[in-house]
Parts: C-alpha cells; sequence; structure tokens
C-alpha cells in the first residue's frame, strides 16, 4: 500500500499528474479526516470537516493552487454529519470559495437544503445548522432512469457526469456516478447507505474514500438518524465486491488511519458478524444521550467506590501482611491491581464530569468518555484473581456494572433474569452472608507450607465485615407468593442498601418482607435522616431497583427512613390483579 | 489547645492527582520535626486509594519515628471507604479536631 502521509501532497495511486494532500486526525466526534486531490483542471476536497482550525489548513492550500492555476473546486461529501462537513457551511474561506460545486448523495443534499437538525446530527452535538443549496444530487433514487451525458451548471462552469453500473460478483451491479477528473480517469460515486441514507464511497484510481462505513456498527454510531441495518449489510457485501475485483491498494477512512485493501476486507467481514448481533438496537437520539450521560454519571459513581473500596482493602491487607513479615504475599496482593491507573482513570472520568455538568462538554461527550474509561477499567481488572481474596460480591459487582454500561452504551437493554424468587429466602441470605466470612480458621491451621499459610492470612486479614456493629433485625413475612425479580441484581441491591444505610451511622435497622396489593416488597426502616441519601444515592437505587425487576420508594418515618422495594407477584390472588403501583419514590 | 499537635487540614478530593501533594505536606510536617500529626478530614468529600495509601505511608513513617498519626471528621462518603476497606482498622478515627488532638495526649 502506498503511505499516506499526514498534512503532504503526494500522487494519488493509480493516475497520472493526480496530487492528493491527506488531512488524517484522531478519531473523535468533533471533526473527520478531510482530503484535498489536485488535478490539472479541478480541485477536489473530501469532507471539509467539523474544526475551524483544520478548514483554516485545507483552504490555505486550495488559495495555494488556485494561485497557481485557476479552476473549479468541487466539495464532495461522503455524508452529512457535521463533523464531515460543518466548515463547507460555516468557514467564511469555504462559503466564498470562487468556483465551487459541492456534491452530496440526494438524500444528504435535500437535509442541507432543508436544514434537517436530526439527519446533519446537528441536534446530538448541539450545533447551529445553515441552510445550504447543493449543486449536485448524487445518485438519486435507484428508480429513476439512467442518465447519461448530464451536466450541472454551477458559478458560471459546467460540470458533466453520467450515471451507469459496474458488474459485481453473483451478477450483481453497483450503481455509480461518474465525474471526469483529468484525462481518462473519473471520480467514481457509489452509494452506501447504511451509517447514513446518504453515505457513499468515493473512487479515484487506486483510492477509495469510505467515509464511516467502517465505523457504522461501533457502539454510540450504530442506531443513529437514518441509520439502516438492511442497508448496512447490502453495503458491506457491495464494497467487499468492489474490492475484492482488484484496482483499489488504499481506502481512505472518514476519521483515523487509512487501511491498505486485505486490512479492509478483514474488517467489512468482521462488520458484518457484529452487524449481525444489532438487530433490535435502540435509537440513538437526544433523549438516549442524556438518559446515558446521566446513566454514566451514576454508574461511575458507584463504579469509583467499589474500585476504591477493593484497592484500598488490598492496600490494606498488604499492609497487614507486612507487619506480619510476610512481605512475599504483601507484594502479590498489591500487584492484583494496578492502583495508580485505576486512580487515574477514575480522576480523568470525575474531571470531564465536572466539565459537563459546568456545560464545557456535551452528554455525548460523556457517554463515549464514560465507555472509555469502563472499556479501560474492564482491560486491567481480573476478577478472578481478585475474587481470589476479597469478597466476591465486590467482584461480582464491579463486573455488573462495567458489562451494563458496556451494552447500554452500544444501544441496547441491560440482560435482566426475571426469575420467580421467595424475596424471604433471597433477603435472608443476603443478611446473613454479611456476618458468614468467606474464609475458615482451619485453612490457616491446616495449612502445609508457607505459601499456603500466607494466602490462607490473606484471605483472613481481607475479611472486613463493615456491619459488625451494626444489629440487623430481620422479619420475615409469612405465606408471601413469589416474587419476579432479578435475583443476582436483587442480591446486589441489598448489599448496597446495607452498605449506605450502615454508611450514614444506623447502629441498628429492620427488615421486613411482605405483600401489598398484587406486589411482594421488602421494607428497610432505620433510625438515619433520608438526607443522608443523596439525590446520586437515590438515582441508583432506583436505577439499580428497575434493573431487578422492582419500584424503590423512599420516605421519612419518624426520626428515621423507610426504603420499600416492591415486586410484582407471581400468581397474585385474584383480587390483587390491578397494575402495580407505578409512582416511584 | 493544639501546641503540640501539628493539624493539616486537606480540602476537597484526595485522589491521583491531589495525594501526591498532601503527602509532601504531611512529609514536610514530619521532617521540620512534628510526631503527633492530626489529618482533619472535614473538608474532603471524596477519597481514592491513592489517597488511602498516601495517609498509610505516612502513619508508617511517623510510627517508625515512634509518633502518631490520627483522622477526624470523616465526610461520610469518606467514612464508609475506611470501614469497607479495613482502613478504619489501622487509624484512630475521631469525630472532631478537639478530640483527635486530645487523644494524642497533646
Amino acid at each position: 500500500m502506498t503511505e499516506m502521509e499526514n498534512q503532504v501532497w503526494q500522487p494519488l495511486p493509480g493516475v497520472e499528474n493526480v496530487q492528493i494532500f491527506s488531512f488524517l486526525r484522531k478519531i473523535d466526534i468533533i471533526s473527520s479526516n478531510s482530503y484535498l486531490v489536485a488535478a490539472p483542471d479541478l480541485l477536489m476536497v473530501v469532507d471539509p470537516g467539523g474544526l475551524p482550525e483544520q478548514a483554516d489548513i485545507l483552504a490555505g492550500e486550495i488559495s495555494r493552487l488556485l494561485a497557481e492555476k485557476p479552476r473549479p473546486v468541487l466539495v464532495c461529501l461522503t455524508h452529512v454529519h457535521l463533523d464531515h462537513c460543518a466548515q463547507l457551511m460555516r468557514h467564511p474561506a469555504f462559503r466564498t470559495l470562487p468556483h465551487r460545486i459541492i456534491a452530496v448523495q440526494e438524500h444528504g443534499a435535500r437535509a442541507l437544503e432543508t436544514g434537517d437538525r436530526a439527519a446533519t446530527i446537528a441536534d446530538l452535538i448541539q450545533q447551529d445548522l445553515i441552510v445550504t443549496g447543493i449543486d449536485i444530487h448524487l445518485l438519486p433514487g435507484a428508480n429513476e432512469a439512467m442518465r447519461v451525458g448530464e451536466e450541472y451548471h454551477a458559478e458560471g462552469i459546467v460540470c458533466s457526469s453520467f450515471i451507469d453500473s459496474v458488474p459485481l460478483e453473483g451478477g450483481k451491479t453497483l450503481r455509480r456516478q461518474c465525474i471526469p477528473l483529468a484525462g481518462e480517469s473519473v471520480l467514481e460515486f457509489f452509494h452506501t447507505p447504511g451509517h447514513s441514507p446518504d453515505s457513499v464511497c468515493i473512487r479515484i484510481g487506486e483510492v477509495l474514500f469510505i467515509g464511516d462505513l467502517v465505523f457504522a456498527t461501533a457502539p454510540g454510531v450504530a442506531g443513529l438518524k437514518g441509520w439502516d441495518l438492511e442497508a448496512l449489510l447490502t453495503s458491506l457485501d457491495n464494497i467487499t465486491s468492489l474490492l475484492s475485483h482488484g484496482g483499489i491498494s488504499v481506502c481512505l477512512p472518514g476519521h483515523g488511519r487509512p487501511l491498505d485493501t486485505p486490512m479492509m476486507l478483514r474488517t467489512l467481514a468482521a462488520m458484518k458478524k457484529e452487524a449481525a448481533r444489532l438487530e433490535g438496537i435502540e435509537s440513538i437520539n437526544p433523549e438516549w444521550i442524556k438518559e446515558t450521560a446521566a446513566y454514566a454519571g451514576d454508574l461511575m459513581d458507584e463504579v469509583d467506590r467499589l474500585f476504591t473500596i477493593i484497592a484500598g482493602r488490598l492496600v490494606y491487607v498488604a499492609h497487614v501482611l507486612d507487619e506480619l513479615e510476610e512481605s512475599g504475599e504483601a507484594d502479590r496482593l498489591r500487584g492484583m491491581i494496578d492502583s495508580n491507573l485505576v486512580d487515574e482513570l477514575l480522576s480523568d472520568f470525575n474531571r470531564f464530569s465536572l466539565e459537563y455538568h459546568s456545560g464545557q462538554v456535551l452528554g455525548i461527550h460523556l457517554a463515549l468518555k464514560a465507555n472509555q474509561i469502563s472499556q479501560k477499567l474492564e482491560r486491567i481488572y481480573s476478577g478472578e484473581v481478585i475474587g481470589s481474596v476479597l469478597d466476591l460480591s465486590l467482584v461480582r459487582r464491579v463486573e455488573r456494572l462495567l458489562l451494563d454500561y458496556t451494552i447500554t452504551f452500544r444501544g441496547f437493554r441491560p440482560h435482566v433474569d426475571l426469575e420467580a424468587t421467595d424475596i424471604s429466602i433471597a433477603a435472608g441470605e443476603v443478611a446473613s452472608a454479611l456476618s458468614c466470612p468467606h474464609y475458615r480458621d482451619e485453612t490457616i491451621i491446616d495449612a502445609e507450607s508457607e505459601e499456603e499459610f500466607a494466602r490462607a492470612l490473606a484471605l483472613r486479614i481481607a475479611y472486613v465485615n463493615p456491619f459488625e456493629n451494626v444489629e440487623i433485625v430481620y422479619n420475615s413475612g409469612k405465606d408471601l407468593p413469589l416474587a419476579l425479580m432479578d435475583r443476582g441484581r436483587f442480591s446486589d441491591l441489598l448489599q448496597y442498601i446495607f452498605e449506605k444505610i450502615s454508611a450514614a451511622g444506623a447502629t441498628r435497622f429492620t427488615l421486613t418482607t411482605g405483600r401489598r396489593g398484587g406486589n411482594v416488597q421488602i421494607i428497610f426502616h432505620c433510625a438515619v435522616s433520608p438526607s443522608a441519601f443523596n439525590e446520586k444515592v437515590r438515582q441508583f437505587l432506583v436505577k439499580s431497583s428497575s434493573l431487578s425487576g422492582g419500584i424503590c420508594t423512599l420516605s421519612p418515618e419518624g426520626d428515621g427512613l423507610s426504603l420499600m422495594l416492591q415486586y410484582p407477584a407471581v400468581n397474585p390472588e385474584p383480587q390483587y390483579l390491578e397494575k402495580p403501583n407505578q409512582t416511584g419514590r | 489547645m493544639s501546641e503540640n499537635a501539628s493539624v493539616i487540614s486537606p480540602v476537597g478530593r484526595i485522589d491521583a492527582a491531589t495525594a501526591p501533594s498532601l503527602e509532601n505536606e504531611l512529609s514536610g510536617a514530619i521532617e521540620k520535626g512534628d510526631r503527633e500529626i492530626v489529618v482533619d478530614l472535614s473538608s474532603v468529600e471524596y477519597i481514592s486509594s491513592a489517597g488511602l495509601r498516601a495517609l498509610l505511608a505516612t502513619l508508617k513513617r511517623v510510627k517508625a519515628l515512634e509518633g502518631n498519626l490520627v483522622l477526624c471528621s470523616l465526610h461520610p462518603y469518606v467514612k464508609e471507604v475506611f470501614d469497607m476497606t479495613g482502613f478504619s482498622r489501622i487509624f484512630t478515627i475521631c469525630n472532631s479536631k478537639e478530640e483527635a488532638i486530645r487523644s494524642l495526649g497533646c
């Protein structure tokens, strides 16, 4: 593959007397890559991007080339998302470019001409959209008759074009629109909807500009307005066939580094598998972003708390082992998690979250950041290793939270495994597990080697019961119907509530299971101020209750508070078959 | 009242970014001869594992010099972290600065 150097003019592979200038950026949602192509009688811009400083550089190059030889400038958009085209409408140099012709696929052209905020994702990234006229509506509806020798007139110049089809494997064909570039060579436009209805790939010689085709299955991208799974699968097949036919050596994406053809074919094959799993994905719209950003904030707070407990407890155990001159085992524990990196990641998210709340960054950025951080945490965290020493519920809760967010960010609902459950037994198990250590003293006594002894000792020290000074009174209801709930999530939720009640300073609380109407319920009573449960804790409770299949209600009661979780009864008695109370907290 | 105890009062978050400066401040107190140190956490609403490590490192250092370090006025979240990690068993934790100073015998 010809190496595409960033911001350097170089010959465009496969075409004589044509040069290419690539403006490559790291991947983000602020701005795309941009490309300039210079032919003797035509300049071409592919995606002017979303940043003014990027457009400054592009405009400088265009201006220099036009000074050398005036010629028309054809601005082509791979699609009309604003990260690819905002500067075409905003940047003074692009707005006043002499002899400018804009070519956009029919759907995108109409979106820019009518100021469609959803189609351009202006609504998601909260940017103004300037209505813009488009000179060439590329590849209009497939039902229209093929047109040969069509001419477009703009800015006093004439641009000819024709539409035909190229043969693909299996007797299929792919429509293309061609515009002459230099000598015998042409610009070829192929309609590749899926990521958006107006997505096109553009071929010049051995180069294929692919826009955001390779990002169409990515989390936070799949499900955008106009995203179409069926169309995407067809586009993936079409481009696979086109590349397999030969003659294209390099694919230039809308974001990130160029791909050679073998790499691109592997990427397309992987995307087809990925796309097959995207059936039923939720729409990525402003409401989704708002909800996901809020969820990201709540969830990362809890992830932060749990990681601090895990890392802190390992430090505690290692410290005690050091005191007991078991430095080998102490070092092993310290090596179980890179606490510094975890701390840095969580601090980074906190900074970002503060910027979000002060209006400096958008919800979509916060949701993306949480995804990035949660992926990194998953990579550096081994639940199996940590679970060999620490309380498994900590490990399980961290894993569940990270997985839930990954699934949510991908546009799906977290998996909820509802089953008929005896709420009294489930709650009793959680309560008794709190006072039941997960080590056996005999293991220390029976240890047959120094290593076994050190590990048994570590396990003993790692057992920390934060409820040892809290009296828990459990009143189990009689003859309760089974409740429909996700039992694992219910256990996690109860553990969280115990921790929060204990942290609020309660020395005693009661736990009562019972029924009300068609619901089965569990109520916590404790003498702590309701204000001890701040807004973040309340939000997390509501979300976690909902994911476990229930509803959480928190209310003041006497000198303390009452917290109730309600779940629908399985086969309730007939008089209770009305809808469950949905009033929430 | 606090003539013989050095009181250090960090503010805000003690995390990866701020723990080194707290540890430096505590080291500075030890280097200038302080052996009875109170860390007043009343204005600290968050502590990460880096913060816990910084406090533990200082405790070990001051104890090796036959001194002591006492914490006081923990925010509920910080108290929760100390309880859940086991750090409450390592540190003397007092409800107020005055109580902390008294516990040091100052």
